[in-house]
This record gives C-alpha cells, structure tokens and sequence, in this order.
C-alpha cells in the first residue's frame, strides 16, 4: 500500500461545528463496533475471542482522545520529526503510537477529506510497519466532538485529551464555534477519568487567554505546575508532533517555541460536594 | 394550545390569553415591565412584538403558575391571577419551570438554562446545549436537572451544580420533545416514535415501546415520508408530538400523539420489571387540538372537551360549566400550527460526491 498524498486531501479550513453534518455515530457507546478501529484488540460486536490471551484485550478501551486531530500528527507519523527542544531526559518517539504501544489512542476530526487522510496514513502506517504489529493503537473516526463525544465514550474512560491548536474562530459571533467553552469543559470532565490530564495548546494568544479563563474557572478542572510537566513524555509530543505544530516551527513559531507559558496542562479532579 | 393545572382547575392557553374554565375568564398578557431607560425605538420593538406563550409551568405547592411568551416576557401570576412579577430574559425561551424554593429556572431556543433567583439578582447561566433545548425536568428530589434537545440526547447533570454530568441517556434517534421525571425513573419521548424509561442517573435504557407499532394506518408514515423525502429528510416514524405520564400505584401511564394521527395512546408500564402493555387508544370526535393527561384524559378537540377515565377509557359525563366554556371560546381556541417537520436535520453532506471525484483524480493521475 502506498502512502496517501497530502494533495488529494486538501478542503476548506474551517466547517461549521454547529451546522446538520450527516455523520455516522453509535447510538450509545456500548453499541460502537470498535473492531472496525482496533482489530487487533476488538472482536465484531457481540462477538467473542474464545482464546484466554485474546480475551483480556477486549477490556481495552480508548484512553486517549486527540479531538481536532486534523491530519493525525500526534497519533503516529510516517517519517521522525526533527526534535526541537532536544532534551536528555526524554527519549523522544514520533507520536503516541511509539510513545503509548499499551494504550488505544482515538483522533477525532470534523472534516471529511482530512479524517480520511489521516484514517488511509494509519492504514499504510500499519501495512509498512506489519512485522512489528505497531500502529495498531490508533485510530481515527470522522466526527463532530463538540456535538458527538457522549455517543463514543462512556463516563471516566479517558485519561488524556488532547486539543492541539484549535481553530481560534476571532469573532465574538463565533466564540460559541470554539472547543474548549464552559459548557463543552463540563462535558470532557464527563469523560475523564479523576485525576485524567486535558492538554491544550495554541499559538494565538487570545486563544489562550479564553482557554485559560475558562478552564481555571471551572470547578471541576485544577491547573497544574509547569514543574510536575517534567519527565511528561506528551509534552515534547504536543509540542512537536502534529502538523500544525510542525508548522508554527516551520514559521519561525516564536510564540510556541520554548515557551511553556502557552502549553497549558490542566490536571482533572473530581469536586466532592 | 397548551393546558395546565393549578389547584385541580385546568388553565388553557392560546395565542396570548390564559383561558379560566373554573371562574369563566379571559386573561390577556400585559405587556411587559420595562426598564426605565430603554429608547423609544426599543420600546416600540418590545410593545410590537408577538406575545404568544410558549411555555406555562406551575409552582407545586399550588401558588403561583407563570408563563413565557415569544416576546422574551415571563409573567408570574399568583392562585388568584394577579401579577406577581412581568420580566424580560434575553432569548426567546423555550421551556420554564419553578423549583421547589420558588426560583425559576428558564430554557432558551439557543440552547442554555438560565436559572432566576427570586431575589432579582443577574441570572445564573446553568448549561448549555449546541442545540435548541425541547424541554426541561427536574427529579423529584431537585438533585438532577434532564435537559433535551433537537439532536437525540438527553442530559442529565447535578443540581444545582450543573458542571457536574451524572450521565447522559443516549438511544433515541431523533430529537427528544419530552422528559418527565416520575416515581424515580424519566420517561422520554422522540420523533423517533419511541417512548423510553431510563435509570437516569446512570442513563441505562429500563424499556423502550415504539407506538408506531399501534398505527394502523400505513398511509400516514408514507405521507409523512414522502413529505419529508422533498425536504431530503429520511423519516422511518411518525414522530410523537406530545407526551404526559401520570403514575397509577405501581404503574406508569403514558399518553402520547403522533404526528397526523387522530387518536391518543395509552400505555402502561410497571414500575417493577418495566413490562409495558397497550391500554387503550381513544379517538376523538374531530381533529385533535390537544390532550391533557391528569386524573383523567381530556381531550380537546375542534368542538368539544371529552373527558375519559383512565383505567377503563370510558366517557365520562364532562362538566357542563367546562363545556360552556369551551363552547363559547372555542374561536380563541386556534391550534397553534405543530411545526414539528423543522425539528428534523436537513442533512447536508458532500462527502459522497468528492470520495467520487477524488477516485476520478486518483484515475487520472493528477
Ligand atoms: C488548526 S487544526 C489543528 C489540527 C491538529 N490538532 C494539529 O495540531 O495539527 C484544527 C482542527 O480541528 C478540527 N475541528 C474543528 N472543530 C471540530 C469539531 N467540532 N470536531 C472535530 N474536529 C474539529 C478542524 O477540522 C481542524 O482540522
């Protein structure tokens, strides 16, 4: 199988999150044929694995959610990205894939023609890479995650969730389009398991003042220390590994670059009341 | 139309007026309360609008009933009918409710629940949903708010601390027009045709009925589907367009209307395995305005209010002053147009026709 090319999978920056998208969902999470995303760790649905060693696999579950994944950078690459704050400490790997070969990562993305690249560059990932089994822990569905998470993932499932370089969307009137809200923050607390980490980072500082507004604002999420960062493989990942981030270093990316400052890392914990 | 009760009197609403069988009166909405410092230009646009109520709630210890209006006014009325409160909210709302303590909680079409105190402190925005929120309900012990919107979900969060989710209550296929909360469990109602009762703290399915099953006549879902065909909308059911439950011992009853159906639906459900039967289906004379489940089943239709007992669906002799009434306003009675066909997602999707030219372009080695 060969690689996919970039070219054929160009379309139009931005779609409306709000907008009637024919997407295909589950009707509950319990009905998701994960299978059809993870056959190495899934059986059909409703099927069984009658082997013992095959049977623990399917208490898998996704773990990790990268939502606006766009062309899946951060789950996996095809070649090894230059590293651009090289650090000893670190033994850096290409993406979540390498990073994470026990947990079941999932990428979610609006756009038709981007979460089909991503979904063939995961195919031709896992073809190239078949003596090995690796890339088999990630996987992409093409769906709206502010509208559709609840129908892919079940209360405390996840224990990371990623949002790198969301659309910014500037205007007042389309605030209500961006990812990270009060509203929406409530929901990916739903999904994340106590203690569970949500990773945002952008390279708009307007972005980040709202990000950082509502998220230190809502109850449920804790800021955490640039301190208990270090020795955070994710970090390096987040930084360097998706498309986008790879090109706001490409472009000189200054407001990136080295500065933790717009990486904010929000540690979860449940509020008892 | 829309029915209410307060006190065992049913309250009727059409266009602006509050209809009053018991005391035979007619209450027109004032206009509202205004702040003091609006322009003339916003005044005029308030006093212009349309104020058609579109939400009316009761307060459970019987005194004050409230309603909202397409012009963003909610009106407090005391048992006896007088004003307590007229306001202004920022978006047309769509459903309210009292709590227990006498705070109003408002949901709007864009899909947020506001919370008003009773001190007139600002409004405390609870949630918010991405789309139009259908209709609202509080447990019985005020400890979770359920919250339904024009996607299929259902909400169940904490109250007051609505950032906290308990679940959500996913299996319906359409948008969700009702949510009750009775005898611990929540009954809703979809255009899928289906009513369902879930655990809703956990947001597990107990039982499921599609009343579709007791359409008898096949022709109307072809109807509606071919209707719908022309607006590209897939329909597999004759939406439910209303739906009450009362609790009868340890049985559920639940009446629900289908879109272009005459009849009225009752089922029962057991509150124990969640086994549910057919009861009954009772048809009125003419053209079904509205039905009000309570005690007994009314049925309003273009002439005449009929009056069944529940647990036989017999006919019961209705009160003469009711029908008087009815009789003598039934002109005010318009029925309020059920657009209940813009509810379904006009489903617009390209992805077909560019994985065909992508396929093209791939041929051809562009
Ligand atoms: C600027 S891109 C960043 C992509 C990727 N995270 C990266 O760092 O390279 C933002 C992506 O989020 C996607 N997106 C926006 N809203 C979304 C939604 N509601 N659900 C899923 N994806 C969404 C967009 O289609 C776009 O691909």
């Amino acid at each position: 199988m060969s690689l996919p090319q970039k070219r054929f999978f160009r379309q139009r920056a931005h779609s409306n999150p709000l907008a009637d998208h024919s997407l295909e969902f589950p009707s509950c999470p319990s009905k998701m044929d994960w299978s059809e995303h993870f056959p190495l760790f899934f059986t059909k649905l409703g099927e069984r694995f009658n082997d013992e060693e095959n049977s623990m696999k399917t208490k898998k579950k996704v773990e990790f959610a990268d939502v606006g994944c766009g062309y899946g950078g951060l789950l996996g690459s095809f070649c090894e990205v230059q590293v651009t704050v090289p650090r000893a400490d670190i033994n850096f790997k290409v993406g979540l894939a390498d990073t994470f070969p026990e947990v079941l990562s999932l990428g979610l993305e609006l756009r038709a023609k981007v979460a089909d690249y991503a979904h063939k560059k995961i195919l031709a990932l896992r073809e190239q890479n078949k003596s090995t089994g690796k890339y088999q822990n990630i996987s992409i569905v093409r769906a709206n995650a502010m509208k559709y998470l609840p129908y892919f993932f079940e209360k405390g499932q996840l224990k990371k969730i990623f949002f790198l370089f969301p659309d910014p969307h500037f205007k007042k009137s389309k605030h209500k389009w961006r990812i990270i809200s009060p509203h929406l923050l409530s929901d990916y607390a739903y999904f994340l398991a106590v203690g569970g980490l949500l990773y945002t980072v952008t390279d708009v500082a307007e972005l980040y003042e709202w990000e950082i507004k509502h998220l230190s604002e809502h109850p449920l999420f804790m800021r955490i220390s640039n301190e208990s960062l270090k020795g955070d493989a994710t970090v390096d990942l987040i930084l360097n590994s998706s498309e986008e981030s790879k090109k706001v270093t490409r472009q000189g990316g200054d407001n990136k670059m080295g500065e933790i400052y717009y990486v904010s890392l929000f540690l979860f914990a449940l509020v008892v009341f | 139309m829309l029915v209410a009760e307060l006190n065992s009197a049913l309250i009727l609403t059409s266009g602006d007026t509050l209809l009053l069988p018991a005391s035979n009166q007619l209450i027109k909405i004032p206009p509202p309360d205004v702040p003091p410092n609006l322009t003339k230009g916003q005044l005029q646009v308030l006093n212009k609008q349309d104020r058609t109520i579109t939400s009316v709630t009761t307060s459970r210890d019987g005194k004050h009933i409230a309603v909202s209006t397409e012009n963003k006014q909610i009106v407090v009325f005391d048992a006896a009918f007088r004003i307590v409160s007229n306001f202004i909210v920022n978006r047309a709302p769509s459903k309210i409710l009292f709590t227990k303590s006498g705070d109003m909680l408002v949901a709007d079409r864009t899909g947020d629940v506001y919370l008003y105190k009773r001190e007139k402190t600002e409004p405390v925005l609870l949630l918010g949903h991405l789309s139009m929120i259908l209709d609202m309900a509080l447990s019985e012990c005020e400890k979770y708010i359920i919250t339904c919107d024009r996607d299929e979900k259902i909400r169940v969060s904490r109250f007051p601390n609505t950032y906290n989710i308990a679940s959500f209550c996913l299996g319906h296929d359409e948008f969700v027009i009702r949510v009750v909360v009775i005898k611990g469990v929540l009954v809703s109602a979809s255009g899928d045709g289906t009513v369902r009762v879930w655990d809703y703290v956990k947001g597990a399915q107990l039982c499921s009925i599609d009343t579709n099953l007791c359409v008898k006549d096949e022709k109307l879902l072809e109807e509606f589907s071919g209707v719908m065909d022309r607006e590209k909308v897939d329909v597999t059911a004759l939406p439910i367009t209303d739906m009450q439950v009362v609790c009868d011992g340890d049985c559920l009853v639940v009446a629900v209307s289908l879109y272009s159906c005459r009849d009225v639906q009752l089922y029962r459900v057991e509150l124990e395995g969640y086994n549910w039967t057919v009861l009954n289906s009772v048809e009125p004379v003419d053209a079904l305005h509205k039905f009000y489940l309570s005690k007994n089943l009314y049925i309003f239709d273009s002439f005449k209010v009929s009056v069944y007992n529940l647990s036989n669906s017999a006919l019961i002799n209705s009160d003469k002053q009711m029908d008087e009434f009815y009789e003598k306003h039934k002109n005010v009675l318009k029925i309020s147009e059920n657009e209940i066909t813009v509810l379904y997602k006009r489903k617009f999707d390209n992805v077909q026709e560019y994985l065909e030219r992508k396929k093209l372009r791939l041929e051809s080695g562009k």
